[in-house]
């Protein structure tokens, strides 16, 4: 019987093989390496195995791999805060790999510079090199550029907060070496840091190729290495990375690799012109020709772009953040909705206990969902353009208003009902069944506009009054129809 | 693969493919109701005749597989054989294919006999042969490095997901590292889907008609 797939074995089966298992491992997988360029026999480790060998830290996901390895987010409790665990691939045995590991990962760590991601501990764990570094939550230059939103002011920004990053790890001698766009991280106020420096010679890639097994030696994509890192890995300084920043600068901005001839930025796009010499000389093929210091491109790109602008990206259209307040609002008003059904129907059993236990479970996700739905209100008006800003504070307070009367009016039946309920009976004759339909009439309705109020504050106002109107008719209604009185109820028998 | 201008080197692939998946075709034949010798008979004369009339180089071939085409051929093949009365006719033949009848009946006889169509009888055949074929290649491979122990330790490991390979017991038992046997295992299963491909690849027209043929060898097995 196949270990696998459970099925019986054919006296013919090829080495004792279920051969439908052998047809399935033909198949290619996601991650066949003939669709990416990945090193040869390197498996990243699985979540649970981590969870060992990282017992300090509470391993929450795979993020992603690169040539270099795997990465992981994590948390790291004690701390509370979330890290990137990035797991190397593990290196040909031997040649000192470790010491200079150590020596490497110890360089790395003393990088402090805002707009690089922090080392925050190295070390081996089991056979296993790791980093843990600072968790940047945030798309890479990569995914920004593919989902469109890139503008070349915006490239304008970005490449001097890159330039910063990387004059101050040349000043301290270390170079990236791996310079890209996925590894260029944009946080949530639009600032970039550059993350995986100095990884590809930790891992000793370009170092010493000789070492490499496997048929695929290339790590990530060559069009970002300077020529000087293809033919002559040993001997690689600064300079590559600034030919690797006048590849990415050129894609930000035409959206192309330079690859072959290629045309000057201007020619493709509408940039500035002066533009074209600090792209081409960051791509000059002797590195001599090239700057000698990214500080020098800063400069020069803030020269041409005006004065140094406030290295903040724009932001995307307002939508996102409400969200995560957005569907809480939501659910918990519906919720509390919905549990004035089963307290009617405990009035109408005349089951006290169960109607004050709904009831009050009523009051408290109410309450809660008034304060999401103020914190909602707020955001938005917050975030509106100027003249959105239709709410006033009067409004406001107009606004608090209703939640506030039907809290009341909610707590004043409740404490009547504790009373007993032929006493909550006798002063609210002909409310108990109407009037939480009553309620729940009009907290549907204004559910409903509550959903389409959120970018137009003024349908606050009108909203609450609807609220108030059709609460007060209906109550109104009944005071004066008292035909409207409960039917009587069948006896319990016994 | 077969079909390409330069005839010589067509004969020679195609003869190749003849080698190997002859058996199929022997299967399918007995399968009809042929005795031993007969099916023996017709089989070599089908090659004979098929490399020597140069059947593969005609349109048809670039569209469609070898597998069915094979088989399709086969199949007029018999028809001739039988409007010309020379169903029980023995011996002759030009043999440009040597094939190896020896152990012809015996594998026959191991393939799952009840209620099998000889259609069904062939494309089983079909890819038992396939994957013999790749296994053998597969083995060679590391037989020429000088892995053969390791080969054998680690053919179970061919099947199934990765993550569920048993990685720890067989550090313990060859004396190596989980890293070390993660990344043999991972080697040897990547160079074996490679080798399958090209196996595949070898009787299809298109490269992408490799994941339909495998789909429908897995077809034919499930059943």
């Amino acid at each position: 019987m196949c270990p696998s797939c459970g099925k019986m074995l054919p006296p013919d089966a090829p080495l004792g093989l279920c051969p439908q298992c052998l047809i399935q491992s033909g198949f290619n997988t996601a991650t066949d390496p003939g669709s990416q360029s990945m090193q040869s026999g390197f498996e990243p480790p699985s979540l649970e195995e981590l969870s060992k060998l990282f017992p300090h830290l509470e391993i929450l996901e795979f993020l992603g791999r690169g040539g270099m390895g795997a990465v992981y987010k994590a948390r790291q409790p004690r701390l509370d805060r979330f890290v990137a665990l990035k797991i190397l691939r593990p290196a040909v045995s031997g040649s000192g790999f470790a010491e200079r590991f150590n020596r490497e990962a110890r360089a790395l760590a003393r990088l402090n510079h805002p707009r690089i991601v922090t080392v925050h501990d190295f070390g081996v764990a089991g056979d296993l090199h790791y980093l843990v570094m600072e968790y940047v939550d945030g798309p890479n230059l990569r995914q920004t550029e593919r989902s469109g939103r890139l503008t070349p002011e915006q490239a304008l920004r970005i490449v001097p907060q890159i330039c910063e990053a990387l004059q101050f790890a040349h000043d301290q001698g270390i170079v990236h070496r791996d310079i890209k766009p996925e590894n260029i991280l944009l946080d949530k106020d639009g600032r970039i840091k550059i993350t995986d420096f100095g990884i590809a010679k930790l891992v000793g890639v370009n170092a010493d190729r000789s070492s490499l097994t496997g048929a695929r030696d290339v790590v990530g994509t060559p069009h970002y290495m300077a020529p000087e890192q293809i033919e002559n890995p040993s001997d690689v300084d600064h300079r590559a990375d600034i030919y690797s920043l006048g590849v990415v600068f050129y894609e930000m901005l035409t959206g192309e690799l330079p690859l072959g001839r290629f045309a000057p930025p201007s020619k493709r796009v509408e940039v500035d012109v002066r533009l074209d010499e600090v792209v081409l000389r960051s791509l000059e093929k002797e590195r001599d020709r090239r700057y000698q210091q990214a500080a020098q491109i800063k400069t020069h790109v803030e020269t041409i772009s005006g004065s140094p602008q406030p290295s903040i990206v724009q932001t995307p259209p307002y939508r996102e953040p409400i969200t995560y307040i957005y569907i809480p609002a939501l659910a918990l008003y519906g919720a509390q909705a919905l549990m004035l059904v089963p307290a009617e129907l405990a009035i109408f059993r005349e089951d006290l206990n169960a109607a004050f236990g709904w009831i009050v479970l009523n009051l408290m996700v109410l309450m809660v969902s008034y304060i999401t739905w103020g914190v909602l209100h707020y955001e938005c008006w917050k975030a509106l353009p100027e003249r959105y800003r239709a709410t006033t504070p009067g409004r406001a307070a107009g606004f608090l208003f209703i939640p506030l009367f039907n809290f009341v009016w909610v707590f004043i039946s409740m404490t009547k009902l504790a009373k007993g309920f032929n006493a909550w009976r006798a002063d609210f004759p002909e409310l108990p069944v109407r009037n939480m339909s009553a309620l729940a009439v009009t907290k549907a309705i204004t559910f409903v506009c509550y959903w389409t109020l959120a970018w137009i504050p003024g349908l606050v106002s009108a909203v609450a009054l609807a609220d108030l109107l059709v609460f007060a008719l209906y109550y109104r209604g009944i005071v004066f129809n008292a035909n409207l009185m409960i039917r009587p109820r069948k006896a319990i028998t016994t | 693969m077969a079909g390409s201008q330069d005839s010589s080197r067509a004969r020679d692939a195609l003869a190749k493919l003849c080698q190997t998946y002859w058996h199929p075709l022997y299967s399918y034949v007995r399968r009809r109701g042929h005795p031993p010798e007969d099916a023996q008979d017709l089989t070599q004369e089908f090659f004979a005749r098929l490399l020597e009339k140069n059947w593969i180089n005609g349109a048809d071939r670039a569209k469609g597989r070898f597998r069915s085409f094979l088989l399709s051929a086969m199949k007029h093949f018999l028809a001739d054989e039988w409007d010309k009365g020379r169903a029980q006719k023995r011996g002759g033949g030009i043999r440009l294919v040597a094939l190896p009848f020896e152990t012809a009946e015996t594998r026959y006889f191991r393939e799952p006999a009840d209620d099998v169509t000889p259609e069904r009888a062939y494309e089983l055949s079909w890819a038992m042969t396939l994957l013999d074929e790749v296994l053998k290649r597969l083995r060679t491979e590391y037989e020429q490095e000088g892995k053969s122990e390791l080969f054998a330790a680690l053919t179970p490991c061919l099947i199934g997901e990765r993550t569920a390979q048993p990685y720890a017991e067989l550090a313990k038992a060859l004396g190596s590292s989980e890293a070390a046997v993660k990344s043999a295992v991972h080697r040897l299963r990547r160079r074996y889907r490679r080798l399958l491909r090209e196996e595949i690849a070898d009787t299809v027209a298109r490269s992408t008609e490799v994941d339909e043929e495998l789909r429908h060898m897995l077809a034919v097995l499930s059943r």
